[in-house]
């Protein structure tokens, strides 16, 4: 009974944690473990094409997080009954504000 | 040996210490006026900076700061910008991944404000300008201030990214007095401390605040 209830509650900052957290992942090339940004920075001390590389990585964290929201949402909608947003195009990014309210837009 | 040589090391943590203290506070400045800015941008609806504004926010917030970091600090070298050390990028970085975090809580302070007063602003005649600098930002104020100071932790403590361009803030003089008198964990736990010491207050000022604002 209070399980449902409370999972339309944290779902939404839940998914931003979890966002930040393959954000956060980027750290871990700074103790040498060969992720996007560890495998950049090689490149990059490589060949220079420093433009090239870092745009790359870039996209490349913006393609996940976009992803892993857009799936979150898409989870959302089957999910919740009623849904936890007002029916309308998939928003790319599961957003809470600060305060504590739903954010309308997205 | 031992304990001693962290001792004898104070000075380097001292400047470590002056070194994160000095960019917070240069990227707590630069980040809040850019947060303001673009939710005041954000919240007027203005034709044509609605789309690159959303594209800033999405990048900044969608990609890691030590992504942004390396990006602007080699970048700017690439591009032949001398004058970009690893401060400046530091700051630079900072200022524009902060400010889109910052400028979430503002827009969502803005519109926490019922729409009536900025309608009965407007049939007094006040100008665009006016109601915001006037009648909408000082209500949002309150509001604001405990999410705004919880972001300034955060700020803080993103701050050690800026050890991995170089930049000599408490992480990268800890490193360095590990180069050269080892003790990792030790001298990591007095960095930690440090972080702890400058962030634990901000923590207790925002809790408060809070309370301030439940009460009001």
């Amino acid at each position: 009974m209070v399980f449902p209830q409370a999972l339309r509650t944290v779902y939404p900052p839940v998914i931003n944690k979890f966002i930040q957290l393959i954000l956060g992942s980027s750290l871990v090339s700074q103790i040498a473990l060969k992720e996007i940004t560890n495998v950049s920075q090689t490149i990059n001390s490589q060949t220079l094409l420093t433009m090239h590389v870092f745009t790359i990585a870039l996209v490349l964290y913006l393609v996940l997080s976009n992803v892993t929201a857009l799936l979150a949402d898409v989870v959302a909608r089957r999910a919740f009954k009623p849904p936890l947003y007002p029916p309308g195009r998939l928003r790319r990014v599961v957003l809470v504000d600060p305060i504590g309210q739903m954010v309308k837009g997205g | 040996m031992g304990w001693q040589g962290i001792l004898n090391s104070s000075g380097i943590l001292f400047a470590g210490f002056v070194g994160t203290v000095v960019l917070s506070i240069a990227a707590i400045v630069t980040g809040t006026i850019l947060g303001l800015l673009v939710a005041v941008l954000r919240t007027a609806h203005i034709r044509g900076l609605g789309v690159p504004l959303r594209i800033y926010l999405e990048v900044f917030r969608g990609s890691p700061l030590l992504v942004q970091m390396l990006f602007i600090y080699f970048g700017a070298a690439y591009l032949g910008l001398r004058f970009v050390e690893t401060f400046t990028a530091a700051l630079i970085a900072l200022t524009l991944y902060e400010g889109a975090l910052i400028s979430e809580i503002f827009r969502a302070g803005i519109e926490a404000v019922p729409k009536g007063q900025r309608e009965a602003s407007r049939s007094l005649g006040l100008s665009r300008v006016q109601i915001e600098r006037y009648v909408i930002l000082p209500q949002t104020a309150t509001i604001v201030l405990p999410p705004l100071v919880g972001q300034y932790i955060g700020l803080v403590k993103d701050t050690a990214l800026a050890a991995a361009i170089g930049y000599f803030e408490l992480v990268r003089e800890g490193q360095a007095i590990i180069d050269r008198i080892g003790m990792p964990i030790e001298v990591f736990a007095v960095v930690s401390v440090i972080y702890f010491v400058i962030c634990y207050p901000m923590s207790l000022f925002a809790r408060r605040l809070e309370l301030r604002t439940l009460h009001a």
